[in-house]
């Protein structure tokens, strides 16, 4: 223990400070601005070369930041807290303070944020053709809002990278997209957009509760309790929403929890809220695609993880079956219209739709395997979809077709690309041995067990979840379905014999000669592109254990904050009035 | 007690300007006539370095034993307001209306134009320093008879002249049930004297009478900020008049009538409760939801971009009526209703014009620049109205980091605050409706190629005009304290001062 003293201390000394995490997303953002500027106007396409260069420093800055994380290098750190805090008074009277941070669950979605962008600009180098500075500047744009959303620690801090994602990822889809790029940026933009003011709305109620404290007539106790009292001023932290909302009332917990699920859940999309998506992820540029199913559907669930599920853990916990049963349908529904698509794209945009079933399904297991797995799957479904969408654009520049049915054989023209096909195909239908597996098998084990975990103290009784074996079995049928479309897709499309499509009259190019020409195996830019995830699959596949260490503190912390507590009314009553009281004395102290 | 003639200074300075502007526009040469618009941006120039310069002086302004108002706001914040846009507002309207204008049939220069805009911009300056109700009606049609004249010869269009006579003849009926009411008022307090009334009403419960005439000032104002039933005119009015009066329109009248409509429920101590008082609230919340809705909704519909932001200006003046159904709260701040209207109105004002502007550079033609068609691909031949533009725009959606974002929080934030939490659920939702046609106008700019070449008036004023207004979109929405502070400085010391005692609810007169 007394080891330990000084370094604890340390860490508070330096958390307000820390300018790490600001300089991480400005980098970008000061990136995209140059980037027009420091162009030759001659040479367009050297743009793409410079913003690489420009996304490489986040990930040597995150590369450093994984070695250096204190929570698992600093002996008696606490590996469940905020690192690389920083804070600023931004708009006090709002009570909105800038204040950025890092746990090991942001650290992970920080690195695949950072990981996957300068991949995905190097694949767009032969796919982009015109307005490139433009595209690439906007590409930095979103890295730098995407690395803001997993760093915030204010709610409204979070709400603005959330929101600003928007922006970027609208004009690349515009711009560069396919033949309905206007419809689908436009749908894509309003769908999140009209869920996030739902959202907006119901975290400023928590907020204003958080300082003006909520007490109403509860039919248990028959008088009128006290849930929260008042702070007195608004704030948007974290750690004083979860202070707040889990006090409140079912009744109350009901309607803020719809209202912000509003909003993850488009993000997210689950079954009925997922139009914008396919047609998104169809019209979007390679890069956009692997973007925006790599990183941008995780902010949906990384929110749900991050507020819907610690701030209103009762509604939640009263809530979770409901939404289990959505997920299962999006899962067997996105795997069952994946099966009978043409577009090789769609297929991949509805295998996101029934995958994050899984991902969202785990986070409601409210077990600690559940919470981890959906962790993971986030990690890992950001690779594998990431990496198909790679391979999906690669055929697509040599082909110019995503049809299945004009396609076939590509093992006997591209073997090294079949092969990477093969590899993520397997990677995505949880393999044992490749990353997907642990994630999907630790999703089933925490559905599975959901509700059948107990533990208890002198006050209190509690249960973790309560899912259980049907669930789990049910979704379980989606893995089935889930290998059957994938393996479906790369046997007809890798194997069986060569079949390439006709080039349309006046491509300018003789027929003959324009396939052969195009349909070059890798280039070293390909291997690249694609050696990188590959490797991080494996490497998570086989090793997970670092990782899922790094993780079990956070974890750990967030289930325990979501049990169900199966005490007794009377005495549940009191506790929450004694909770109310706690949290004034916490204000009061701070 | 008399109020130092020195806290008008900006008003007069803009007066003085307004003749020298108007008598300079009678000359028979051009060149004479061309100097109106120097004259009147140095004039504004000045008046809003003066109102500066009394802002710091808010605590001097011993001004709520004579304004009422004043407890709640800083009068001086709308003065600044005034000259600032105004200033700005002159700069966009720069050589307008001109034989240089393709718009405009009329071969010459005309004078008068910019000597109209410096009338109803003083108008708007002194609306919240104003303490009699036969002033407020006086000041209200100072605002707004120039802009008839402004709407009907802005342009040698019929169009224009059909809006002007649409706009002055329900300006007039409008202007006539708010005098009604005001009589109402005088009829059932004895006094037109704003210090005398709200005395009276401290004493009194609002009588029927008192509350008929109260409902039909608010209704008659309501014109002027074209909210809901009263803004048929403005899509007609806002696409007939010529562009720059448009962007002018959106912002004078608007300004003016929620200052007035603040002033008079100041009166009143925005004390909704008591036997009659729920009616005023009734009346403001149904107002509001009425106007957002039916602004956003009848917005989407439209293809012409000037009727579009016609419409847009309807909802905003809902989003705003929502700060005024929250009232000025216990008067924390951040919670604050009124507040959250003046602020929201300075960043309308800025973002509208900003994107207005952009709208009049690009309108080199004749009616171009009025169709979604006509804005086609103008990021690709040019990038930089097309960024100014979208920038504008992505605030009035109320996207994060700008004036707007902030805005629509601040009145979410009050609406929550006092108990408005149904609003404040209709103005998000509103905002989502926004955001598709707002989105609309970035979409054709950037996603789609230009139709024909495009003709723009490349006059330096308007550019740095949209520059400005730009600018300020972003950086009021990243460091919004000096407008923040100005809204309420002299409003949140008066009421923590010795102007306490005011604050009385109906019933400790009884």
């Amino acid at each position: 223990m007394q080891m330990m003293m000084p370094i604890v201390a340390q860490v508070a000394e330096t958390a307000v400070k820390d300018w790490t995490i600001p300089i991480l997303v400005l980098v970008p953002v000061i990136g995209a601005l140059l980037l027009p500027l420091i162009t030759p106007k001659g040479n367009p396409k050297l743009s793409g070369v410079l913003a690489f260069v420009i996304s490489l420093v986040p990930l040597v800055m995150v590369g450093w930041m994984v070695a250096k994380f204190p929570a698992y290098r600093v002996e008696g750190a606490d590996k469940a807290g905020w690192y690389h805090q920083f804070s600023y008074e931004w708009l006090p009277s709002f009570g909105v303070k800038f204040s950025m941070g890092m746990d090991t669950i942001s650290l992970w979605l920080v690195v695949l944020a950072a990981v996957l962008t300068p991949i995905s600009i190097l694949a767009s180098f032969n796919y982009i053709k015109q307005r490139q500075p433009e595209f690439y500047a906007w590409m930095l744009v979103l890295h730098a809002a995407m690395l803001g959303v997993f760093c915030a620690m204010d709610v409204l801090v979070f709400y603005l990278f959330f929101e600003f994602t928007l922006i970027p990822m609208f004009f690349i889809i515009g711009i560069w997209g396919g033949a309905e790029r206007r419809k689908a940026a436009g749908k894509f933009f309003l769908f999140t957009f009209s869920g996030s003011v739902l959202t907006l709305v119901s975290l400023l109620y928590i907020a204003f509760l958080f300082s003006n404290g909520y007490s109403a007539y509860s039919a248990e106790a028959g008088r009128v309790v006290e849930y929260v009292k008042g702070a007195g001023y608004i704030s948007f932290a974290y750690t004083d929403l979860y202070a707040t909302g889990s006090q409140l009332p079912l009744g109350l917990q009901t309607i803020l929890f719809f209202g912000m699920f509003a909003g993850f859940a488009v993000k997210v999309p689950l079954f009925p809220v997922h139009t914008w998506l396919p047609l998104a992820h169809t019209e979007a540029p390679t890069a956009g695609s692997v973007i925006l199913a790599g990183v941008l559907l995780k902010l949906g669930t990384y929110a749900i993880l991050r507020f819907l599920l610690p701030i209103l853990p009762l509604a939640a916990q009263t809530y979770a079956p409901y939404v289990a049963v959505v997920c299962i349908i999006g899962i067997i529904y996105g795997a069952l219209v994946s099966w009978v698509q043409g577009d090789m794209k769609k297929l991949i945009a509805y295998s996101s739709v029934s995958h994050l079933g899984f991902c969202v399904l785990g986070m409601f297991a409210m077990t600690e395997e559940g919470v981890m797995g959906s962790v993971l799957y986030m990690i890992n479904h950001g690779l594998s979809t990431g990496a198909l969408f790679l391979i999906v654009g690669m055929i697509y520049e040599r082909y110019h077709t995503r049809d299945m049915n004009q396609l076939s054989g590509l093992v006997r023209r591209t073997p090294a690309l079949a092969f990477f096909a093969i590899f993520f195909v397997m990677s995505s239908v949880a393999l044992p041995g490749l990353n997907g597996f642990v994630s999907e098998f630790l999703v089933l084990v925490g559905t599975f067990v959901s509700g059948q975990k107990t533990g208890g103290d002198m006050q209190q009784t509690w249960v973790y979840g309560n899912l259980g074996p049907a669930y789990a079995i049910t979704a379980a049928t989606g893995v089935i379905l889930g290998a059957v479309y994938l393996l479906y897709w790369a046997g007809r499309v890798v194997f069986g014999p060569l079949k390439e499509p006709v080039h349309e009259e006046g491509s300018g190019h003789d027929d003959e000669h324009a396939v052969q020409e195009k349909a070059r195996d890798l280039s070293g830019r390909e291997w690249a592109v694609l050696v990188p995830i590959g490797a991080l699959v494996v490497v998570l596949g086989v090793y997970p254990m670092p990782v899922m260490e790094t993780l079990k503190a956070p974890v750990r912390k967030m289930v325990e904050t979501m049990r169900i507590d199966t005490t007794h009314t009377a005495m549940k009553v009191n506790a929450a009035e004694a909770g109310a009281q706690e949290t004034g004395k916490h204000e009061a102290g701070n | 007690m008399e109020l130092d003639v020195k806290f008008l200074i900006p008003e007069i300075i803009i007066l003085v300007t307004a003749c020298v502007v108007t008598l300079l526009g009678l000359s028979g040469k051009d060149a004479t006539r061309k100097l109106t618009q120097v004259l009147a941006a140095a004039g504004l120039g000045a008046a809003f370095l003066g109102s500066l310069g009394l802002l710091g002086n808010g605590e001097s302004f011993s001004a709520t034993a004579l304004l009422p108002a004043a407890k709640y706001f800083n009068p001086q914040y709308i003065t600044i307001l005034a000259c600032g846009i105004g200033f700005l507002s002159v700069l966009s309207a720069w050589d307008m209306p001109s034989k240089n204008d393709p718009t405009n049939t009329d071969s010459h220069m005309r004078g008068e134009f910019f000597g109209m805009m410096l009338f109803s911009l003083a108008g708007v300056a002194m609306i919240g320093k104003v303490n009699d109700l036969v002033w407020l009606f006086i000041v209200l049609e100072l605002v707004s008879i120039p802009t008839y004249i402004l709407v009907a010869t802005g342009r040698g269009q019929a169009a224009a002249q059909e809006a002007g006579v649409k706009y002055f003849f329900l300006g007039a009926l409008a202007a006539a049930i708010f005098l009604f009411g005001f009589s109402y008022i005088y009829g059932a307090t004895g006094s037109t004297n704003f210090v005398e009334i709200s005395k009276f009403f401290m004493t009194h419960e609002i009588s029927a009478l008192a509350m008929i005439g109260l409902l039909m000032a608010i209704v008659g104002i309501a014109y002027k900020i074209a909210a809901v039933p009263l803004h048929f005119y403005t899509p007609d009015v806002y696409q007939g008049a010529a562009t720059p009066v448009t962007a002018f329109l959106a912002f004078a009248p608007k300004a003016a009538g929620f200052v007035a409509i603040v002033s008079l429920l100041t009166l009143v101590d925005f004390n909704f409760v008591g036997t009659n008082g729920g009616a005023i609230q009734t009346l403001l919340t149904v107002m509001a939801i009425l106007t957002m809705t039916i602004g956003n909704v009848l917005a989407l519909l439209q293809r012409n971009v000037k009727r579009m932001l016609a419409y847009s200006s309807i909802a905003h003046s809902g989003y705003m009526l929502v700060g005024l159904v929250a009232g000025p709260g216990r008067g924390d701040a951040g919670a604050d209703g009124v507040n959250a209207v003046l602020f929201y109105l300075g960043g309308y004002a800025i973002m509208n014009l900003g994107a207005f502007s952009v709208l009049i550079y690009l309108q080199g033609k004749a009616d171009a620049g009025e169709d979604l068609d006509d804005l086609a691909g103008v990021s690709k031949d040019q990038p930089v109205a097309a960024l100014l533009m979208m920038l504008c725009l992505f605030s009035l959606i109320g996207m994060p980091l700008t004036i707007g974002f902030l805005g629509k929080l601040y009145i979410i934030q009050a609406a929550l605050a006092n108990g408005h939490t149904l609003l404040a659920v209709i103005v998000v939702i509103n905002a989502a409706i926004a955001a598709a046609y707002y989105l609309k106008i970035i979409a054709t700019m950037y996603l789609r190629d230009a139709l024909y070449p495009f003709v723009v008036r490349s006059k330096l004023p308007l550019k740095v005009a949209a520059l400005v207004c730009t600018l300020a979109v972003v950086a009021f929405g990243v460091m919004p304290w000096p407008l923040l502070n100005a809204t309420s400085k002299a409003g949140l010391q008066m009421r923590g001062g010795e102007a306490v005692p005011m604050v009385k609810t109906v019933s400790d007169g009884k």
